[in-house]
């Protein structure tokens, strides 16, 4: 590859991870937003979203860019391929941060602390950034092992979900008057495992990337 | 190309094995364990390959790595180069090329080759197409005329130049010339066509004329192109092979040379990474 294409290949890689490092702090700051109902921070987040949407729009031209300019094939074009795909499941994991904040925002709720225990919210918060991590050093590092490693961690999430609606009907059930704050946490919780299949697939891409190993729509241990 | 023709009329032991030159069925060619040697240089280290009938397959590789070389093999190009010698075993549709006995010409006829630069002979258009009937001793002139007519519209020409055959091919544009030396191939059928990056010199409009010809032709023809633009390679080839000083690096279908290829070197290379 010409030593120009090359370059422009390092700054699309350096735009992806910002935009990584942009969207788990949009969940970060949702979260600890969203318990500790500060609605600055989740103002703050929803500014943010601009940036995400610029930057998305960014990494799409210069894919576009590369792919006109300097043809890639084989380990490069799986490459701009990668990017191209992680970016949209990047941008709409920062959608969901945007959507949690918005929650902060429009309804002035407080979530009861038992209640965050009893779906095992922090859980859930820990394992998507734990996944979060992986990713990242998978795609700094081209390391297969370590995008591998969320797949498992998926299923805790989807584990948590699954279990939630019984945990929320049996919450209600004790006290009536927290419907509203059940169906708040129960929209996050929702996000939350829908942020974790996206993290899931960037995994898949970065895979593809490295190994040329289609591992979407395959079962995964 | 003419001289070449010349030489050729020298072996006239007939050539029974590459029988029903003119049947233009597609052939398909195998290769075994071939080396070539220039005096002690040695150009092609030991090669086995098998091209199927009907595809279009690309040779890839630096400057010098023997695809050229390889390529002339398959209508004995290189029998006359000085200091020339090569062991292995060349089939087409199961008869040895190589044979003591084979007749060149006959060989020449079923496999045909288009080379770099466009070499139309000094001649109008209709003699440039009928030159291979004339010297086959054809002299049915209906024959010779649907022939040309069929070859240059097969070539995508004959619109072009079909009110005009009287005219030199030398005021033909370069992309036209190019079609016209491949209705010359064409017009005595054969099986095979070589091509010699057949569009290096040539502008991309007249460029994409000749990739589009190649797929329609891939029909009836077997054809094997040596191309230094990988683009073009992986545009119009069915299958790719990866040349690398005198050795088959890799040969596979070329979807997956340029998506995933199996050796390190290869993907070098088609990235433009070393080569």
């Amino acid at each position: 590859m010409v030593l120009n294409a090359e370059h422009q290949r390092e700054l699309l890689n350096e735009s992806g991870l910002k935009m990584l490092s942009l969207c788990i702090s949009q969940i970060e700051k949702a979260t600890e937003a969203f318990i500790t109902h500060d609605s600055d921070l989740a103002e703050e987040v929803i500014n943010t979203e601009t940036r995400v949407n610029a930057l998305d729009l960014k990494i799409e031209n210069d894919c576009e860019k590369f792919l006109a300019l300097y043809n890639p094939v084989a380990i490069d074009l799986r490459f701009i391929m990668a990017v191209l795909k992680i970016n949209f499941d990047l941008e709409r994991i920062a959608d969901h941060a945007y959507g949690i904040s918005r929650y902060i925002v429009d309804q002035d709720k407080k979530i009861a602390p038992h209640l965050l225990k009893s779906l095992e919210f922090e859980k859930m918060y820990n394992t998507i950034m734990s996944m979060f991590e992986n990713i990242t050093v998978a795609y700094q590092e081209k390391d297969v092992k370590s995008a591998r490693k969320v797949f498992k961690k998926d299923k805790i999430l989807d584990k948590i979900n699954a279990n939630s609606f019984a945990v929320i009907e049996k919450e209600i059930k004790k006290d009536p008057t927290i419907i509203d704050q059940t169906l708040l946490i129960f929209g996050v919780i929702k996000k939350f495992e829908r942020v974790g299949d996206l993290i899931k697939n960037v995994a898949e891409e970065i895979i593809f990337y490295i190994d040329a190993e289609v591992v979407k729509h395959k079962n995964k241990k | 190309m003419a001289k070449e023709m010349e030489i050729t009329k020298e072996k006239k032991i007939t050539m029974q094995q590459v029988e029903d030159s003119s049947s233009n069925s597609a052939s398909k060619i195998e290769i075994k364990d071939v080396k070539v040697w220039y005096d002690d240089f040695m150009a092609i280290k030991g090669i086995d390959m098998s091209i199927k009938p009907n595809t279009v397959t690309a040779f890839i590789g630096p400057s010098g790595c023997g695809k050229s070389t390889f390529l002339r093999l398959f209508n004995r190009m290189n029998d006359y180069v000085d200091g020339f010698k090569m062991e292995g075993k060349i089939k087409l549709n199961g008869k040895n090329i190589y044979k003591n006995k084979v007749n060149v010409e006959e060989l020449r006829k079923q496999v045909g080759m288009v080379f770099q630069k466009p070499n139309p002979f000094p001649k109008s258009i209709f003699e440039n197409v009928a030159y291979g009937l004339k010297i086959q001793g054809i002299k049915d002139k209906k024959f010779i005329n649907e022939r040309v007519e069929k070859a240059l519209k097969q070539a995508d020409l004959w619109d072009e130049v079909k009110d005009n055959l009287k005219k030199s091919a030398l005021a033909l544009s370069g992309g036209q010339q190019q079609r016209l030396c491949i209705a010359r191939t064409l017009a005595v059928e054969p099986s095979i066509i070589l091509m010699d990056e057949p569009t290096s010199a040539l502008d991309p409009i007249s460029t994409a004329k000749i990739e589009d010809l190649i797929f329609e032709l891939k029909e009836k023809y077997t054809i094997i192109i040596v191309t230094h633009n990988m683009q073009q390679a992986s545009r119009i080839s069915d299958y790719t092979a990866f040349f690398y000083i005198g050795e088959l690096i890799e040969f596979d279908k070329t979807k997956t040379i340029f998506t995933n290829p199996e050796k390190q070197q290869t993907e070098n290379y088609i990235t433009g990474r070393f080569g």
